[in-house]
């Protein structure tokens, strides 16, 4: 959807426009919330965000009349702030001590280095992820990351819930092996 | 302890923009629940900012979270509406398929079952669902559980077509798959078309099972059809299991397999109609059990035998027969197999076998000298416990084994699992002095593709594989032979002491190594391969359960 396909949309029929916009980059936004909260945010928590992120972008066009630019892009850092601002707020609420803090800014060198590392980790991890191939990258991915259950994997890829089952412990295993060839082991409490 | 670095999934969050698209942002399963849940915070959360009152109807009503987050089903029994008219007509199928049903006629007897043991298909439509009532006790085979498989109109064709046919599928079987044998095949014609569907049997690595084909005027096709895996939501499977049985004068076909991880029967009764259109009528799974697509009983406790039960009870109403199965190629290429993993005498020649390689794995030692048996049992009973797929089903049939390949008086751990695909499959493991550490061997495959037991792609890269598959041994020569199915043939590895792993051989359809240096498939490097297990006293591990 671009800016005039949602504007025209808009002047017809405002409701009509947001629903498919909110229908176009539902999956998208809930990604990049999901990204964000995955550790610390309930799923009522992430839904809420989800719904902060769409009510800002409806409220943005309001505001300016248009959609300046990449579409995509703008929905993307909209729903990266905002999903970092519910992360915020939860650790401010909650007795646990999250590691990772998203604050943007690089305090020293340390911190400087921490990140590089963290995402050099990041790319190793997914390109080993990728080159289990298709389907095996997208269960290891949906299993593990998204931790989603065997029933709702198999559904996505017209399987049955054993075959995935027995593809992700291979996958996984072979996985295992990647790492451990790159100089990583696989944290016991990921798996 | 390793000094490699730890990583887990959670390195993925917190990703940028590029990355959580690489991650796949379609990976999620949002349900319809759940998108009507936050469009509606959405309007709820916009019409309070902008001032702005969003058609709030438009919105639909959402499930409650409680419903979802105890992961309780709404049990709607969305009985679709009753099936008024009939046409006795199972060509109309096709095109009443996406609004229809059909009705599978199922008294409480066999002979009721079904009254025309050519077993006519009904079928109606939605548009025409407003006259009578059907028999009372017929059961309504819900549109979303009948796959169309393919079929022919042609009268002309004979049994000699067929038994070619049946053939050609056999031998690209035979050829393609290395790890299948004890072929059989069966014809057996359920639908009473005059064109038998064909069934085959076989054997693979510590598994089988029996499949069903259908003619499709050409060429023997794998028979589909619709599955449940919860109520309302189906995929398509195979008509293939551990056990097929037929009931001919009643057009059935019961599939079943057991999953001996969890105990959970996966049971179906297919009706199968003139043109290999498969009703799912009953079928018992992990999720229940459900007649004609609806779930008659949930299953909610693992040991609730209720749903089994009642799959029984439908499973006894008819006259099954086992399938009788002739052998394919009893004698030729498909018994290869079994022939190169017996045990041969130890009186062949060891001259062919190579002692070292380019491929070496280091994998994790110890100099310790006070390692106790109880220790290593300790360690053992670790491994159980931290056994990579625990949270899944499998770790409810695992065996183990010792026995110290490398004569360093340590013995190696193996574990002996068993796969939904694959049957019992072995892993080795090794001493850390701490622990024991999954084994591995080096390969590289350069830019040759590989497949593995699944099939799953293993190319372009080089590294450390496990050690998995079916493994035997010969501590006398500190050698493993490694078969981990899919394309490969065989691996011959060299375990020495300070757990060296050498890949002496490695034989797959693609790829072949002899000490490390890459070596053409052919017959004479396959005769190496032969001498060389020849040469060896091969040993099968004798595992013992778990405590």
């Amino acid at each position: 959807m671009t800016d005039n396909e949602y504007r025209s949309m808009y002047n017809e029929d405002p409701y009509a426009a947001q629903t498919a916009l909110f229908d176009e980059y539902l999956n998208f936004v809930c990604a990049i919330v999901y990204n964000k909260l995955r550790s610390c945010g309930s799923r009522e928590d992430m839904e809420e965000c989800v719904g902060d992120v769409f009510s800002a972008v409806f409220l943005h066009f309001d505001s300016k009349g248009s959609f300046s630019g990449d579409l995509k892009a703008l929905i993307g850092t909209i729903a990266s702030r905002t999903a970092v601002q519910k992360y915020r707020s939860i650790i401010r609420h909650s007795n646990t001590v999250y590691i990772a803090d998203e604050t943007g800014e690089i305090a020293d060198d340390e911190r400087l280095e921490e990140k590089t590392d963290r995402s050099i980790m990041q790319g190793t991890m997914l390109r080993l992820i990728k080159s289990l191939g298709e389907p095996d990258s997208d269960i290891i991915l949906q299993k593990y990351y998204y931790n989603m259950n065997s029933n709702e994997i198999a559904d996505k890829h017209s399987m049955s819930p054993a075959t995935v089952r027995m593809r992700c412990s291979r996958a996984l295993k072979k996985l295992k092996a990647l790492l451990m060839a790159e100089g990583y082991d696989m944290k016991e409490g990921s798996i | 302890m390793s000094s490699n670095k730890e990583i887990g999934f959670d390195i993925l969050e917190n990703s940028d923009l590029d990355s959580v698209e690489e991650i796949g942002t379609d990976n999620m399963n949002i349900d319809k629940n759940a998108r009507d849940r936050m469009l509606k915070i959405t309007m709820d959360k916009y019409s309070a900012a902008s001032g702005k009152q969003m058609n709030s109807q438009k919105v639909p009503e959402t499930m409650e979270y409680a419903e979802q987050v105890s992961g309780t089903e709404m049990i709607q029994h969305r009985r679709l509406s009753r099936i008024i008219g009939f046409a006795a007509c199972s060509a109309a199928a096709v095109a009443l398929i996406a609004g229809g049903m059909f009705l599978y006629k199922h008294n409480a007897s066999p002979e009721n079952t079904v009254s025309d043991p050519a077993g006519e298909v009904i079928v109606t439509t939605a548009a025409e669902s407003t006259a009578t009532e059907p028999e009372s006790e017929g059961i309504d085979v819900n549109a979303n559980y009948i796959f169309m498989n393919p079929y022919t109109d042609r009268t002309d064709i004979t049994q000699e077509e067929l038994d070619a046919a049946c053939m050609r599928y056999l031998d690209s079987l035979s050829k393609d798959r290395s790890e299948i044998w004890d072929i059989g095949y069966s014809f057996n014609d359920i639908n009473h078309d005059d064109i038998p569907e064909l069934f085959v049997r076989y054997s693979a690595n510590g598994g089988g099972g029996e499949k069903m084909f259908v003619y499709d005027g050409k060429e023997y096709k794998s028979a589909h059809f619709n599955s449940s895996v919860s109520e309302h939501e189906t995929v398509e499977n195979n008509i293939g299991g551990d056990v097929i049985n037929i009931c001919p004068e009643k057009n059935l076909i019961y599939v079943s397999t057991e999953d001996i991880f969890t105990g959970h029967n996966f049971s179906k009764i297919l009706w199968l109609d003139k043109r290999n259109t498969a009703a799912t009528a009953f079928e018992l799974n992990d999720s229940g059990y459900y007649i004609g697509g609806v779930r008659d009983y949930k299953l909610s406790d693992p040991n609730d035998t209720e749903a089994r039960d009642k799959f029984e009870a439908s499973y006894y109403l008819y006259n099954w027969q086992d399938l009788e199965y002739t052998p394919y190629d009893e004698a030729g290429e498909n018994t290869k197999k079994t022939e190169t993993t017996k045990p041969e005498d130890d009186n062949k020649s060891n001259g062919a076998l190579i002692t070292d390689s380019l491929f070496i794995a280091e994998n994790p030692d110890t100099d310790r000298t006070d390692i106790t048996q109880e220790e290593l049992d300790a360690a053992r009973k670790r491994v159980k416990e931290d056994w990579y797929n625990t949270d899944e089903l499998e770790d409810n049939d695992m065996e183990y084994a010792y026995a110290d390949v490398n004569g360093d008086g340590i013995p190696e751990l193996f574990i002996k699992e068993y796969t939904l695909s694959h049957g019992y499959v072995q892993s080795m493991l090794v001493y850390t002095g701490e622990e024991y550490r999954g084994a591995y061997y080096y390969i590289d495959f350069k830019g040759s593709k590989h497949n593995d037991i699944d099939g799953a792609y293993f190319g372009q890269i080089g590294g450390n594989i496990d050690v998995y598959g079916n493994i035997m041994i010969c501590p006398e020569k500190n050698l493993i032979h490694l078969n981990e199915g899919g394309d490969d043939l065989g691996t011959i590895l060299k375990f020495e002491k300070g757990n060296i792993m050498k890949t002496l051989y490695k034989y797959s359809y693609d790829v072949c190594y002899e000490g490390g240096v890459e070596v053409s498939h052919s017959v004479e490097t396959a005769d190496r391969f032969q001498a060389a297990l020849d040469s060896c006293n091969w040993q099968e591990l004798e595992y013992t359960p778990f405590d």
